[in-house]
């Protein structure tokens, strides 16, 4: 049970991320503003996956909201009632609607000439993406702390699904790119509005992820002593990892990219780096499935 | 230079702020009335228990057992954001009752749990 809504978790959000990394990437960090290419295929696997792992964890929460077993849940009815009468089922709800409004959206754009298409394909993707934080520990507070929980994780989730998410077209741009000059000046441009991306979201999951932690663990003490605070510790450890890549690309990599003769090299290493980041980020994901349904030590 | 101290200035500032925040709950048993454990003169016209956290009326449940393992209270559970109740629709004899609770909280986790209260003579 906790193994698949680990899984299922993970799967939705890295869906999520990937979805919403598009549009980040199409508005932050693409040479030319446009979407990337083969953007529907990526969108509409994306979304499907998205919607078909979301059913999966309501199904997965109806058993272990009524201690039923799946099937049992499933004929007592409590699929029905987690969707109408809890927090959760009416979050999921929105958050599917909302998926049918992406989809209609991104299958209204054509490659990015039409921009109303886009801004709504763009917001109900950061929707679905930020309102992952209504399903999770934040959504337990109430009143201000409450809301300062949620816009806290909400942001978090935005911010690093924005750097994670248009890490993947980035990746794919460098693949494209050959060792010609144009090609060389498109990559470090590109690099170059990555950085920037990333700093910001940097900033954000960093004071966020404060925030969060502050209401989940609460003392040091309870970050080395629960499981919940150790894999907290592995994620921000992953997390600096993937800091000290980013910051090796922006300082070391990118600028050389921009030159004749140590480019091509530069960008082979950028383009190392590049999936190295996107498999540490995953695997950050991946925790992240596992951290929101672990008990939280300040629940003790 | 005085970039860098200003930005680590404003960095610990916000630090501090969110260290100052109240801390988060969740939904465990902050307290019952009757208390968890008590002996009670009177017996009690209803149980309520209150949570540490929001909770789901949905998958929540309350239950006043009597020692024969009857149940004894009016089935009509109230849940309201941190707190549920049930009646006890007639007069508790004297002796041991035993209250058993399980709590959905709104991020979803289940917690449950037992204990007992007396009725004195």
């Amino acid at each position: 049970m906790e193994a698949a809504l680990t899984l299922v978790r993970a799967v939705h959000f890295a869906a999520v991320i990937v979805l919403f990394g598009q549009f980040a990437y199409a508005y932050a960090v693409a040479p030319d503003g446009r979407m990337p290419p083969r953007f529907r295929a990526v969108a509409a696997a994306s979304l499907g996956i998205a919607i078909v792992s979301s059913i999966a964890w309501l199904f997965l929460e109806a058993s272990h909201m009524s201690g039923l077993a799946m099937g049992a849940a499933w004929q007592a009815g409590a699929v029905g009632t987690v969707l109408t009468q809890t927090h959760f089922g009416n979050v999921c709800v929105v958050r599917l609607v909302v998926a049918l409004v992406a989809a209609g959206a991104v299958f209204a754009m054509d490659s990015g000439r039409s921009p109303v298409a886009r801004a709504l394909g763009a917001l109900a993707a950061l929707f679905i993406l930020a309102s992952l934080a209504a399903c999770g520990h934040a959504a337990a507070g109430s009143g201000a702390q409450g809301a300062i929980r949620l816009t806290a994780d909400a942001f978090h989730l935005a911010a690093a699904g924005a750097w994670l998410g248009a890490l993947v077209p980035f990746a794919a741009l460098l693949a494209r790119s050959t060792n010609a000059a144009g090609d060389l000046a498109r990559a470090h441009g590109a690099a170059r509005r990555f950085s920037t991306l990333g700093a910001a979201s940097v900033v954000a999951i960093v004071f966020t992820g404060i925030i969060n932690a502050r209401y989940t663990v609460q003392t040091l003490a309870a970050l080395t002593g629960s499981r919940y605070g150790i894999e907290l510790l592995v994620k921000i450890a992953i997390f600096v990892a993937i800091l000290a890549i980013a910051a090796l690309n922006r300082w070391r990599l990118t600028p050389r990219v921009a030159t004749t003769l140590a480019g091509p090299a530069a960008l082979r290493a950028l383009r190392l780096n590049t999936m190295l980041e996107i498999a540490l980020g995953f695997a950050i994901v991946a925790i992240v499935g596992n951290l929101g349904i672990t008990m939280p030590p300040a629940h003790h | 230079m005085k970039a860098i101290a200003n930005g680590a200035a404003f960095a610990a500032g916000l630090v501090l702020a969110v260290l100052a925040l109240p801390a988060g709950a969740h939904a465990f048993l902050h307290h019952a009335d009757p208390r968890v454990g008590s002996t009670v003169a009177h017996s009690p016209a209803q149980v309520t228990l209150q949570f540490t956290e929001k909770l789901e009326p949905a998958f929540s449940t309350l239950k006043v057992l009597d020692a024969a393992g009857k149940e004894v209270d009016a089935h009509d559970l109230k849940v309201e954001g941190v707190s549920m109740r049930v009646t006890i629709p007639s007069p508790l004899d004297p002796g041991k009752y035993r209250v058993q609770w399980r709590a959905l909280s709104v991020d979803t986790h289940v917690t449950d749990g037992e204990f007992t209260f007396e009725v004195g003579r």
